[in-house]
Parts: structure tokens; C-alpha cells; sequence
């Protein structure tokens, strides 16, 4: 490619269509961790366990529905993550089609859905906490830490790909 | 006929069936469904779906954010710009 062509191509390069999807996905499978991994698997607090305590058959089933209303919602993330990607890919002209990108925009994702929920659910609404016989508790305030760790990687991840690209910030 | 018949309503056969098996699903027709009815739909459920999902247009937002957001302005190369001409002494 030309000197020429090459700035052209620079000047119209924007990252924002794939960090957008990589930071759905990220939100998405951040999601899915939290409710697989502490929902189900492991079970140390469900959606609305500070609220409606799991002492019973029919409390657990309604934490359960809860569980199931906060999965669908991060799936319709993780679905909209895919498609922001699928057009992503169909705009390669324009969009640069960098992997350290997507895998730094997923991170930022899943750190900005620890943050977000973290704030809200545990420490503003007090639905449940990581712990939840704890109530607010060390896990907690490790859980946002997590949050904060993933987006600073993401964006050091970020800031590489858009050197590589010859992009400047913040497209 | 028939046959389509049975395929519309194999879902419902297949849903159903579940059902009678956990007998406590929100869904079922027991005691316990009944006990899962009563403490989701009660006067707290409204106040509960908001809080559950309030979280997610802040998500959406922060993507939006990230899609919509000011064009990167042009990358400057170094050593390409003009020099500044230094003033006759």
C-alpha cells in the first residue's frame, strides 16, 4: 500500500464498532461467570438472596426465577454483542480487525459489569452479596477490585492495538 | 392433519411433563407452585424487577458510549509537519 492509501486508510480506521461488541460480549460472559459460578455452581448468593433469604423449597425457587430473569437479560448482552460483531466484520474497510482489541474490549466488559452490578446490587440496593451469610463483606470489595483490575488490562490491551493500528485516541 | 396436530402440540407435552415431575415449579399446580406464585407476584415485585434490572441500561449506555462516541481525531506523524522557520536575527 501507497504512503498515500495507507494514511487515507489510517484517517477512516475506527476501532469503535468491534470494542463496542467486545465489550458487550465481555459484559455478556461476565455476566454468565457471575451466575454460573457464584449463582449456581458454587451457590454463595443468588439475586434476591439479601432480600428473600433461602430458608425455604418455595424461597430458593423464587431466587431461582430471579436468576433466570438476570441470565436472560445477559444473554440479550451476549446476543448483542454478537451481532455489533457480525456487522463489525462486514465493515473491515474501516473497522481493523485486531484480536488484542476485542480480547482488551471483552475485558473492559466483564471489568464494567463487575463494577456496574457490584455498586448497584451489593452495595447501593443490597440485593445479595458475593457472600451472602456474610452479608457486606471482603468478597465484595475483592469482587469490584477484579472489576477495576479488568479495565485498566483491557484499556492497556486497547491502547496496544490502536498503536499497532496507527490509531490515535479515543476512536 | 392429525400429524400436525401432534407436532403443535408436542412443546406443550414436552413443557408439561417437567412440570408434573418437579411438582414445585412456579408453573405447577401444587403447594409449593403456589408458595413461588404468592412470593414473587407480591406488592414488592414491581420494586424487585426494577432493581434486578437496573444495572443493565447502565451497561447498555456504557457500550452505546463506546459506539457512538466522538470520531478519533487524525494521527499526527512525527517529523512530518512543517518546521518552524526560525526569525532572521
Amino acid at each position: 500500500m501507497t504512503n498515500v492509501a495507507l494514511n487515507a486508510a489510517t484517517q477512516r480506521a475506527n476501532l469503535r464498532p468491534l470494542l463496542a461488541a467486545g465489550m458487550l460480549l465481555g459484559m455478556g460472559m461476565g455476566g454468565f461467570v457471575d451466575g454460573i459460578v457464584l449463582h449456581q455452581i458454587l451457590q454463595t448468593h443468588n439475586m434476591l438472596s439479601a432480600r428473600v433469604p433461602k430458608t425455604s423449597i418455595p424461597n430458593v425457587e423464587i431466587n431461582m426465577v430471579w436468576d433466570g430473569l438476570f441470565h436472560a437479560f445477559v444473554w440479550l448482552l451476549t446476543a448483542l454483542g454478537i451481532a455489533l460483531l457480525f456487522k463489525a466484520g462486514r465493515r473491515r474497510s474501516e473497522v481493523p480487525w485486531s484480536g488484542r482489541a476485542l480480547v482488551g474490549a471483552m475485558l473492559q466488559g466483564w471489568g464494567w459489569f463487575n463494577l456496574v452490578e457490584g455498586v448497584i446490587d451489593h452495595h447501593v440496593l443490597h440485593l445479595h452479596h458475593v457472600v451472602e451469610r456474610l452479608g457486606v463483606s471482603a468478597a465484595d470489595y475483592v469482587f469490584l477490585a477484579c472489576g477495576v483490575l479488568l479495565v485498566a488490562a483491557g484499556h492497556l490491551l486497547i491502547r496496544s492495538a490502536r498503536r499497532e493500528a496507527g490509531i490515535a485516541l479515543p476512536g | 392433519m392429525k400429524r400436525a396436530a401432534v407436532v403443535a402440540a408436542l412443546p406443550a407435552v414436552l413443557l408439561l411433563l417437567p412440570c408434573a415431575a418437579a411438582r414445585a415449579c412456579p408453573v405447577c399446580d401444587t403447594g409449593t407452585g403456589e408458595a413461588v406464585r404468592a412470593g414473587l407476584f407480591d406488592a414488592a415485585f414491581a420494586g424487585n424487577l426494577a432493581a434486578v434490572l437496573l444495572p443493565f441500561p447502565v451497561l447498555l449506555a456504557l457500550a452505546a458510549l463506546t459506539y457512538y462516541g466522538p470520531p478519533a481525531p487524525p494521527r499526527r506523524r512525527r517529523g512530518r509537519g512543517k518546521k518552524k522557520e526560525r526569525p532572521d536575527p
